[in-house]
């Protein structure tokens, strides 16, 4: 565990020391904040429903960003040989740069907190389902994260890596608008895999264990994949 | 694996022991929570439970299978046995399978908590017990436009059903989109409503529709839907009452079709061919607006039919004597011999058509939008009941409302001397519990017959209104009484100068203080 923080505070400090911190927080901030106050002159409604179920769009942007160098950028520059040769095993790699990405979320979803404290001052929100939302909107913003890395376990090359990101992480979004093409069935698998619709039970105020399950899942999956291919580049 | 004392083995063996028991037991306990919904005796509160200890048991057993095998998974995770690809395959599609196996179990076992303050996605406890208890699968179809807010609202509706049964089958077909399935559809129910936002339910045999997708209405048809016997409703003829097959503006033949998409068998009755009597399968007799009073004979066996308990709509018109006053002055209900008139809130100007808004407190009339009287005349209300009858009434006049006494007179003035002053009822229930020599029966009667026509039963609200009543009467009133879901007023309102500052808050200044704090970050490192 120790060498898993020690890994994911080494790459959460390359994160604030360089710009790219600040101007992807300031980026997010602008984006959200726009939306936020269109949504709230809208629908003159006091709640959160509304950011939560676009704020994805924006992750679905900022995430190649944030990931693409989480493990591309040491293969090209040859540091992955250092980190592989010292006494730290392949998963507390991947799980230490993933607690770092997951950490710099926190921070972007902590910096939104000023929309609840603007709908306290000028209505009385509903604060439960404010809550589920960032447990779904945060579920969500980590399972994008969790493709962005396993993309870039995949390459050296950042581009391609944020490239991948970006289409992967598309492609699960429009899922469900496939689904009527290809039969209930299937359709309804289709669904269900897709990481969006899993976060609008939880935007709306309802905490469902299926969608838990599937976020967990979803993330497990990515990550034990990375640690495979990060396990197929030490045998090469 | 490192080498164990013998004190660490008995230790190991113990929880193996312990696991595999409350493995088993967690089997147990979720077996018999699903054994125990099907005994309608065992109290929803007990199921629930032995579910939940079922649940936990669960969780223990993975943590516990977890704890155990970590030596195992760690190996699996870091591959450290078997250092090559087709081994590495064969775990990585294992993990794969079991993760799969995992998300199917938990599409099918889970738990719901509704976090919103006044449980806005919760289905009420009747709608919940109808989706539980469903036997047959029925399949429902709806037509919505894509984007349309109710298609949004159909799905969370039948979401939530969803987690209480799997019986019901949903399919939105927009038409604009995939007008094959649409043509498809109506050729093979002819008889469907081809309207928007109008749920069908085919059980097999039959179709139920539910005229919107509320929660209250969408239950009320599953109901229906699952009903094996139809309830006949018997129209009366022969008097000059409204026809069930007329188009015209009075005909009742759009009250017919609703109460046939609501599964009634509709009947005529003339009581001249029955021999003055009432059949016995009649669960509600419709008395609509006769021009002519009713012999006798014919009240006679009206009343007979009352007395065993059978459920009379008396709907009678201004001017024209039915015979039925005495009837109903019997249980607490007199007809006037008058002319309703409203001078203020009437349809168009005609003061002869009142226009109710509001309405005391019933469920026939809950939620009941704006229902307009042509031609009314007002009851009166006994100001004791007869013993055994509860009487409410159900529609009022306004204030300015007045009825008026004589109808030569063709002015829309009040006349103090003459004319009754409103409010005046124009709907009055009657409950009527039995007595030695009755049963239990229910009774409403309507001043006026032609609200019901096809001239007014669309628009407004009067075609629910007729519709509630039938259903009230025929104590299908369960099916109207979920409450609808009163959203908490959360609309803001903020002034010119709030917006402003939130806006400019939001977008200028949160990202510029951000991009400050870069900037400082950055300045600081140059200088050191």
């Amino acid at each position: 565990m120790g060498k898993i923080w020690a890994i994911a505070g080494r790459e959460l400090r390359s994160y604030f020391v360089s710009p790219l911190a600040y101007v992807v927080g300031a980026l997010f901030l602008l984006v959200s904040g726009y939306l936020f106050s269109l949504i709230l002159f809208g629908s003159r409604e006091a709640s959160m429903r509304g950011l939560f179920e676009n704020l994805a769009v924006v992750f679905l942007l900022i995430t190649p960003a944030l990931t693409m160098r989480l493990l591309a950028e040491e293969r090209a520059r040859g540091t992955v040989e250092l980190l592989l040769t010292a006494p730290v095993r392949d998963r507390d790699i991947v799980i230490g740069k993933y607690l770092a990405v997951c950490l710099y979320l926190l921070f972007l979803l902590g910096l939104t907190l000023i929309y609840p404290a603007i709908l306290a001052w000028v209505g009385k929100p509903d604060w439960m389902p404010i809550l589920s939302g960032y447990l779904g909107i945060f579920l969500l913003g980590a399972s994008f994260m969790a493709v962005g890395l396993l993309a870039s376990s995949w390459t050296s090359n950042q581009v391609i890596a944020a490239i991948s990101t970006f289409a992967i992480s598309l492609i699960i979004w429009l899922l469900p608008a496939s689904s009527s093409v290809v039969g209930q069935q299937f359709g309804s698998v289709l669904e269900y895999v897709s990481v969006l619709s899993h976060q609008q039970n939880l935007g709306r105020g309802i905490i469902d264990t299926t969608d838990l399950v599937f976020y967990g899942s979803f993330i497990v999956v990515c990550l034990f994949l990375s640690i495979r291919s990060v396990e197929v580049y030490r045998w090469r | 694996m490192s080498t164990q004392t013998p004190n660490q083995d008995a230790k190991n063996k113990a929880l193996d022991r312990a696991i595999t028991v409350i493995g088993v037991l967690a089997i147990l306990l979720l077996a018999g929570a699903l054994a125990a919904s099907y005994v309608p005796t065992v109290p929803f509160a007990v199921i629930q439970g032995v579910r939940y200890a079922g649940f936990a048991c669960i969780a223990l057993f993975v943590i516990g299978s977890i704890v155990q095998n970590k030596d195992f998974l760690a190996d699996v995770a870091k591959n450290r046995t078997t250092q090559n690809g087709t081994k590495s395959l064969v775990t990585t599609v294992a993990i794969l399978v079991i993760i799969g196996v995992l998300n199917w179990f938990g599409t099918r076992i889970h738990h719901r908590i509704d976090l919103t303050s006044n449980q806005q996605f919760s289905l009420s406890e009747q709608s919940k017990k109808i989706a539980k208890g469903l036997k047959q699968e029925l399949k429902l179809t709806a037509f919505i436009r894509a984007g349309d807010p109710q298609g949004r609202q159909l799905k969370d509706l039948m979401a939530e059903y969803g987690y209480q049964t799997d019986k019901l089958k949903l399919e939105m077909i927009d038409p604009d989109r995939e007008p094959g399935k649409a043509k498809l559809f109506f050729q093979s129910h002819p008889t469907a409503s081809q309207r928007f936002n109008v749920l069908i339910i085919d059980n097999g045999t039959k179709l139920t529709e539910a005229q919107n997708v509320s929660e209250q209405d969408v239950t009320a048809a599953i109901l229906k839907a699952t009903q094996t016997e139809t309830m006949s409703v018997y129209f009366l003829q022969g008097h000059g009452e409204a026809d069930i097959d007329g188009f015209q503006q009075d005909g009742l033949s759009q009250a017919k079709q609703a109460l046939e998409k609501q599964n009634y068998k509709v009947q005529k009755l003339s009581l001249f061919e029955t021999k003055n009597v009432v059949p016995d399968d009649a669960s509600v007799l419709v008395v609509a607006g006769p021009q002519k009073p009713l012999m006798p004979q014919e009240l006679a066996a009206l009343d007979a039919f009352v007395k065993r308990g059978g459920k009379l709509y008396a709907m009678l018109t201004a001017g024209a004597d039915s015979g039925l006053e005495g009837l109903l002055a019997k249980y607490g209900i007199t007809p006037q011999k008058d002319l309703v008139v409203d001078p203020r809130a009437n349809l168009f100007g005609d003061a002869a058509a009142p226009v109710v808004q509001t309405y005391p407190s019933h469920v026939v009339t809950q939620g009941l939008r704006p229902t307009i009287y042509p031609a009314a005349r007002s009851l009166d209300m006994a100001e004791k009941a007869p013993t055994g009858v509860t009487l409410t009434s159900l529609v009022e006049s306004s204030d300015m409302s007045f009825g008026k006494r004589n109808l030569q007179d063709r002015s829309a003035e009040f006349n103090p001397s003459v004319d009754k002053k409103g409010p005046l009822k124009l709907a009055v229930a009657a409950v009527l519990d039995a007595s030695a020599s009755t049963k239990p029966t229910r009774i409403l009667a309507v001043g006026n017959a032609q609200f019901a026509g096809n001239g007014y039963y669309t628009g407004a609200g009067n075609g629910d209104f007729f519709l509630n009543g039938v259903n009230w009467l025929a104590e299908q009133d369960n099916l109207v009484s979920i409450p609808p879901k009163t959203n908490e007023p959360k609309t803001l309102f903020l002034t010119g100068q709030q917006q402003s500052t939130i806006f400019l808050a939001t977008v200028a200044g949160a990202p510029a203080a951000m991009l400050f704090a870069g900037g400082l970050v950055w300045w600081r490192r140059r200088r050191s």
